[in-house]
């Protein structure tokens, strides 16, 4: 997967590039929140892992920032937190956080987050819309791209058929 | 004065009073002295490194070193400048790469110092600071043998 890790403190990403490396995903970082806004436009990352407390934008904020832009197919965003900021972590998922990790960084659980980050993105990207109109995180201000038909060739995979249809529903619902 | 000694000293008369002097003062619990760096932590960076075929730890080391100067004199310029913002920002990124490389002790006595600027209390700050560089010069020992000389 194409992962970008923020985070302001050197030996943060150090860690989280080289854990990423043996686990054979492409890693790119960011300083800052801006940073790493500018970057995610360019790039548009697969999974986010960002650190909260950053100088400028913080990691909430620039989790709400990649929640409201539903272009592109859906980012997994991965919180870090300290140890013990209950508080971060449920605010974090309030915004739109997929999951958290808590510094310092354990390669085991890394990879178990990725794990799922892998299923979740791999699906069609009509189905994380359908999850953000049902949780009434779209209110319409955002701005929207119209989705690829399914079975269109800008459709992320062909193979899968769209949960609008009921061979897809059929499928999720097995 | 606690004791004395006649000339000419004689070898004895000192070996005697210094036996004597110990023997009053007050026993002293010698404490087990508790590692610098947690081990467990090392020894994962170690693992980390070596899958990866590149030397983590002195990297790491390396970077520390070179940052953490810079985190103590901006914490004691904040200090100075009674600015809590900046104190628990610093402090917050010291406890964090502190405790990424296993100095357990430097990475508390940081959250210490966050916590308390967190609140706006100041007011045992140089006190703290003094805490953390005391412990930073045992980290930055204990680092040195891993920074692969040039």
């Amino acid at each position: 997967m194409k992962i970008l890790v923020v985070d302001d403190e050197s030996t943060s990403r150090l860690i989280a590039l080289m854990a990423l490396r043996n686990l054979g995903h492409e890693s790119h970082t960011a300083r800052d929140g801006a940073d790493a806004w500018d970057t995610f436009q360019s790039l548009r990352p697969d999974v986010v892992i960002s650190d909260w407390m950053m100088p400028g934008m913080t990691g909430l904020e620039l989790c709400r920032k990649i929640r409201a832009d539903v272009t592109g197919s859906y980012t997994y965003f991965v919180m870090v937190t300290r140890h013990g900021a209950q508080n971060q972590i449920l605010q974090g998922m309030a915004a739109g956080a997929d999951d958290y990790l808590v510094k310092p960084l354990d390669p085991d659980d890394l990879q178990a987050r990725l794990i799922a980050a892998a299923r979740v993105t791999s699906l069609p990207r009509p189905m994380a819309h359908q999850q953000l109109e049902s949780e009434g995180q779209n209110d319409g201000s955002v701005k929207r791209s119209p989705l690829p038909a399914p079975g269109s060739s800008a459709s992320k995979d062909q193979s899968i058929p769209s949960l609008d249809s009921p061979s897809g529903m059929t499928r999720f619902c097995r | 004065m606690d004791s004395y000694l006649a000339k000419p000293v004689s070898k004895d008369a000192l070996l005697a009073l210094v036996a004597r002097t110990m023997k009053d003062r007050p026993t002293v619990a010698v404490l087990p002295v508790r590692p610098v760096l947690d081990a467990q932590v090392v020894d994962r960076l170690e693992q980390l490194g070596r899958a990866a075929g590149e030397d983590l730890l002195g990297e790491l080391a390396t970077l520390f070193l070179a940052d953490a100067d810079a985190r103590v004199v901006a914490l004691r310029q904040a200090l100075a400048a009674d600015d809590a913002a900046s104190v628990f920002r610093s402090a917050h990124t010291m406890s964090g790469a502190s405790a990424n490389l296993g100095a357990t002790d430097l990475a508390r006595l940081c959250a210490a110092l966050e916590t308390d600027s967190e609140a706006g209390n100041l007011m045992g700050g140089g006190a703290m600071l003094e805490a953390v560089e005391v412990e930073l010069g045992r980290v930055r020992s204990a680092l040195g043998s891993l920074i692969p000389t040039p």
